[in-house]
């Protein structure tokens, strides 16, 4: 098989783009039928969002815990595997990022409880996508299922915990034990934004690096693209596919540590952030490319963060955000299919994951040159 | 005869309707998603369309005032996005988990605003008339009379209709189809049967039924709506259509242990058994993954679940 | 190829940091320290979910609009906040003109107190005592559980069935609270009482559907009398009994809601509710402000009236409204101390002695 580079290195990238104006233009008119001004609503949405000092800065912000989110959902549907269960694995990390820190804070030096929150973090992400790892390696059951039930369970478990085991005794509402402002992540030097983002920006970087550079991470990528010939290939497809869980898991955990360590510095009972449906918008707007993560999670946390503050003024219910945000992903998979028949390269990639791929769950669209060897090492499917 | 003071015969009675009336969304929605996951579509806007079909449902019945006309705009809501998730899942062949997720968040955000947006902040409920239909004599039977034969028309037909679907998909010439087409679609296409047409379909019928699950709640069973309402029961179904391997008749099984585990929870609770809520609450979504686990290998997923079908093209 | 992206990620970083640093400059001018007695010319409500709901959230936005428009400033609400981080809002409704916010969930009791020491903006939070500091920080506390007793006296009697049922959609320390005062008010009223209680999940605020069927099961169970703690899950409870009654006219079973007043849609099966109104404290709040001597403990209780049973409906027998009003007389003069209990554990031992089987 040859394949040339595409025309354009952005063109999944205009993709995107194409697919976020029109859902813009698509919520306008909705916003229209409706009587609202749809313009005066986008203008108070940028106004606030980029023309505010505390707009920006909060944007940042919630970019941090995006970006790991969605990095480590990267790497799970990348090697082909559905992690629907990011919300319950970063609950269940924050809750332990939450008693490590809080039970060593001010007996250790700062960067030290830091390292151990986000281990702890990490550790709990992790042990929660366990679960679903062994059930699907072992008796093949399908994770999207599995990290859905996870989900449920871990509300349950950390409001149990919460309320009982590990509640701050001195307060009144179900709480861990405070992490005091001073003892936090600190602002990186003269902004208002705490280092969370930086750790972000090297998750990314990280995966990345994973992805273009490593032996793991093209087999990671051809488990993703093409299970049977990884198998054929005498590849550990199981171990693989454990490992891409786990490994956005504890990425999903590492993000909760970093609300609780750079913003609230306590898990609480009710607290569940969903980030999961948002990572899946990033993901696929980023085309599964790690890198163009970046600006996607400023895109999108400016929503979030711009919609809150669209909302009063204009009379506009605040659920407005949530349908746009499903409003980018169904444009986005009308986008991917213009692009698909415009590209005579990419069309002939989409057999490749059909009947290979029986049986086992939808790979994800990976429309970058970036995986041809599977075709060497397979020999090509049928 | 009672049970820590209270009498046995009514809250036994209770807890067996109580898990039959929260089985019964489950088993409209898992039945359409059994037919769609049958036919190669795996739907995870379930529960998007279940809130869509609640919204719409409860809202032409608060206009018209008649249930009927709730229920049909349920079915029509649920329509409308079963057959937008096969033009992009079938036609386009874009990704049917992305469109599935996409499709839950956009029913969400768009009935949470118009609930809001149409209604101002009111919550009002439908003064209907659609009280419970009584069957002469069988609602007579002691304890299982009353909770199974004292219902409403749509907590009938949504049983009435696991054995319809059990025949449709077992011994039609359509079952065989989407059978056909979800196994082997290559084979099928080869043998006549046009694959698009199928799955267009089973879409079409997911939706119709995740749409009527929905209207089930906010117009047959609660008469209000309210954002949100749902909670993850569209999930549920999905789960549960696994549970029971695309059979109708376990689903139901499968269905209804899942609201007994729920009612018994309660019941646990009001006789006073003081078990700690949180256990009490997951313990359903435990039995699911240990169901699966237990029957994993037993039965075999639809060999192309989620593999769009392109002609001519192997 | 691969070097150029990174670099290209690489630009893309130091922009970000860039504009952040930008930002972070800006913010440093957005504070403002407080001056001794000041007038608020917009006072902000922050609240966790719709604020038609009813409930929690819509009795404070009422309160704070109704306080406004008394005052003649501006109220500004910011409904569905949830329990993330409310920073981004916090700092917009400043950028506003807030004068003072109301951060209206006792789980924003740690994010406020420390927005208000950065931005000098005074807030209001819930049930964190602790945090108060001179005009800046003001603590509400509600004593519910006084009024859920008057409740639970009025529910001892009015039962005939000598069954009562809780009925809540979460465990959080308000509901709590209210579980053991109704208690306290049920035994003491009717000892030989059976009280049901039943969660109807983690968090089910939303739940309709579970409500409904919680409820019908406590019905089943004999509860003649429901005390429904739900927020947007109450409006399930109440069509189960509606619908019960209904069904079965002879044994009609009554509803007690909390926090609102449902009393124009369900007015049937309304037999009252444990009324939270904010507007007298944020009141004091902006009075305090003008004064300079904001930053205190305001409570809300059976004396000051901030929290009080919704007018009992007019053929209610004469004993049991002055059973009711007997009970108030006796909180008011300190005779009646009722239990606060604010967690799960505590209030199932309080329930199990009260009511030992």
């Amino acid at each position: 098989m040859t394949r040339a580079l595409s025309p354009s290195r952005f063109a999944p990238l205009l993709t995107s783009l194409a697919a976020i104006a029109a859902a813009l233009v698509l919520g306008g008119i909705f916003l229209a039928l409706r009587g609202k001004d749809p313009l005066a609503a986008y203008g108070v949405l940028v106004s606030r969002g980029l023309g505010t000092s505390y707009g920006i800065t909060e944007t940042l912000i919630r970019m941090a815990p995006l970006l790991i989110v969605s990095a480590g959902l990267l790497v799970s549907l990348r090697s082909g595997v559905w992690n629907i269960g990011i919300d319950g694995q970063l609950l269940v990390g924050a809750l332990l990022a939450g008693v490590a820190g809080a039970a060593i804070a001010g007996q250790v030096p700062n960067p030290v409880m830091w390292l151990i929150a986000a281990l702890a973090g990490m550790a709990g992400g992790l042990l929660w996508a366990l679960v679903p790892g062994i059930l699907r390696v072992r008796w093949g059951l399908n994770e999207i299922i599995t990290t859905l039930m996870m989900n449920y369970v871990a509300l349950n478990v950390t409001s149990w915990l919460v309320k009982g085991p590990v509640k701050d005794p001195d307060v009144v509402p179900p709480q861990t034990r405070l992490i005091s402002r001073e003892m936090r992540l600190p602002d990186v030097a003269g902004t208002g934004v705490h280092v969370g983002l930086l750790v972000g920006l090297v998750v990314v970087v990280l995966v990345t690096i994973l992805f273009r550079h490593t032996v793991i991470g093209f087999m990671l990528d051809v488990v993703g693209r093409n299970r049977q010939a990884a198998i054929h290939a005498g590849m550990p497809v199981n171990r693989l596919t454990l490992v891409a869980l786990l490994a956005s898991g504890a990425m999903a955990g590492l993000a909760g540590a970093n609300d609780i360590l750079g913003v609230k510095g306590l898990f609480q009972g009710n607290w569940n952030p969903g980030y999961g449906f948002a990572a899946f918008a990033l993901v696929y707007l980023a085309r599964l490319n790690s890198l163009w993560l970046i600006p996607f999670a400023y895109f999108l946390s400016f929503l979030v963060i711009g919609g809150e503050m669209m909302a009063r003024p204009l009379g506009i219910p605040t659920y407005f955000v949530e349908m746009l945000e499903g409003l980018m992903l169904l444009c986005f998979a009308v986008a991917a299919w213009v692009e698909r028949m415009r590209s005579p390269y990419a069309r002939a990639e989409e057999v490749e994951t059909g009947p290979a791929n029986a049986g086992e769950p939808p790979g994800p669209l990976i429309s970058e040159p970036l995986l041809e060897p599977v075709a060497r090492v397979a020999g090509g499917p049928s | 005869m009672t049970i820590g003071g209270i009498p046995l015969a009514g809250f036994l009675t209770a807890m067996l309707a109580a898990g039959l009336v929260a089985a019964a969304p489950l088993v409209l929605a898992a039945l359409g998603e059994a037919v769609g996951e049958r036919s190669g579509l795996l739907n995870l806007g379930i529960e998007g369309m279940m809130l869509s079909g609640a919204f719409f449902g409860f809202t032409a019945a608060y206009l018209t005032g008649s249930a009927v006309w709730g229920v049909l705009a349920g079915i029509a809501a649920g329509s409308l996005l079963g057959t937008l998730f096969a033009v992009l899942t079938v036609s386009l062949r874009v990704d049917q988990v992305l469109v599935g997720l996409a499709i839950t968040i956009f029913g969400a955000g768009l009935t949470a605003f118009l609930y809001r947006d149409v209604f101002g902040g009111q919550n009002p409920s439908l003064s209907l008339d659609t009280s419970r239909i009584a069957i002469p004599g069988l609602s007579q039977i002691p304890i299982i009379g009353d909770a199974m034969f004292n219902q409403s028309l749509l907590f009938y037909i949504a049983f009435a209709l696991v054995p319809v679907f059990a025949f449709v998909l077992a011994r039609t010439r359509f079952g065989l189809q989407v059978r056909a087409v979800g196994a082997y679609p290559f084979a099928a296409d080869a043998a006549g049967v046009n694959v698009t047409r199928i799955r267009y379909q089973a879409a079409l019928i997911a939706g119709a039924m995740a749409g009527v699950a929905g209207a089930f709640l906010s117009v047959a069973d609660l008469k209000i709506f309210q954002i949100g309402m749902t909670v993850g029961t569209g999930f549920i179904a999905l789960a549960l259509t696994m549970v029971g391997g695309w059979n109708p008749y376990r689903i139901l099984l499968a269905a209804i242990l899942f609201g007994l585990l729920r009612s018994l929870g309660n019941g646990l609770q009001i006789i006073g058994v003081n078990v700690r809520t949180e256990f009490i609450t997951m313990l359903p979504y435990i039995g699911i993954m240990v169901a699966l686990a237990l029957l994993a290998g037993k039965t075999s997923l639809p060999a192309a679940l989620g593999v769009p079908y392109a002609r001519g093209r192997r | 190829m691969n070097r150029h992206r990174l670099r290209l990620g690489l630009i893309a970083a130091v922009a970000l940091l860039l504009q952040a640093t930008f930002a972070g400059s800006l913010a440093a001018q957005d504070a403002t320290p407080a001056a001794e007695g000041v007038t608020v010319e917009q006072i902000a409500v922050v609240t966790p979910s719709s604020r038609t709901n009813q409930g929690w959230d819509q009795q404070a936005a009422d309160a704070a609009e109704a306080v406004a428009a008394e005052a003649g400033i501006e109220a500004v609400v910011a409904e569905n906040a949830g329990y993330d981080d409310i920073t981004p809002v916090l700092r917009d409704l400043a950028a506003g003109g807030a004068g003072l916010i109301i951060c209206h969930a006792s789980g924003y009791q740690t994010v406020c107190p420390e927005f208000a020491a950065e931005s000098g903006v005074p807030v209001a939070v819930i049930e964190n005592p602790g945090a108060v500091a001179p005009m800046l920080v003001a603590d509400i506390e509600t004593q519910a559980q006084e009024v859920a007793y008057l409740a639970g006296v009025l529910a001892g009697e009015t039962t005939e069935s000598g069954t009562v049922g809780v009925v809540v959609s979460g465990e959080p320390p308000t509901w709590n609270y209210m579980t053991v005062g109704f208690a306290e008010g049920l035994a003491a009223t009717n000892p030989d009482a059976t009280m049901l209680y039943s969660v109807i999940g983690e968090a089910a605020y939303d739940d309709a559907a579970g409500a409904s069927r919680v409820t019908e099961q406590q019905i089943a169970a004999g509860a003649d009398v429901i005390f429904g703690m739900g927020d947007g899950a109450s409006f399930g409870m109440i069509q189960a009994i509606e619908d019960h009654n209904a069904q079965d006219g002879a044994s009609k079973v009554w509803f007690i809601d909390v926090i609102g007043d449902k009393q124009a849609e369900h007015g049937d099966v309304l037999l009252s509710s444990v009324l939270f109104d904010y507007s007298g404290i944020y009141q004091q709040m902006l009075d305090d402000l003008a004064a300079g001597t904001f930053g205190d403990v305001y409570t809300m209780d059976v004396e000051n009236g901030g929290v009080r049973l919704l007018d009992l409906p007019e053929d209610l027998p004469q004993e049991t409204k002055d059973a009711v009003a007997a009970a108030e007389e006796a909180i008011i003069a300190g005779e009646i101390e009722v239990s606060a209990i604010p967690d799960a554990e505590g209030m199932n031992a309080r329930i199990a002695e009260l009511f030992p089987e």
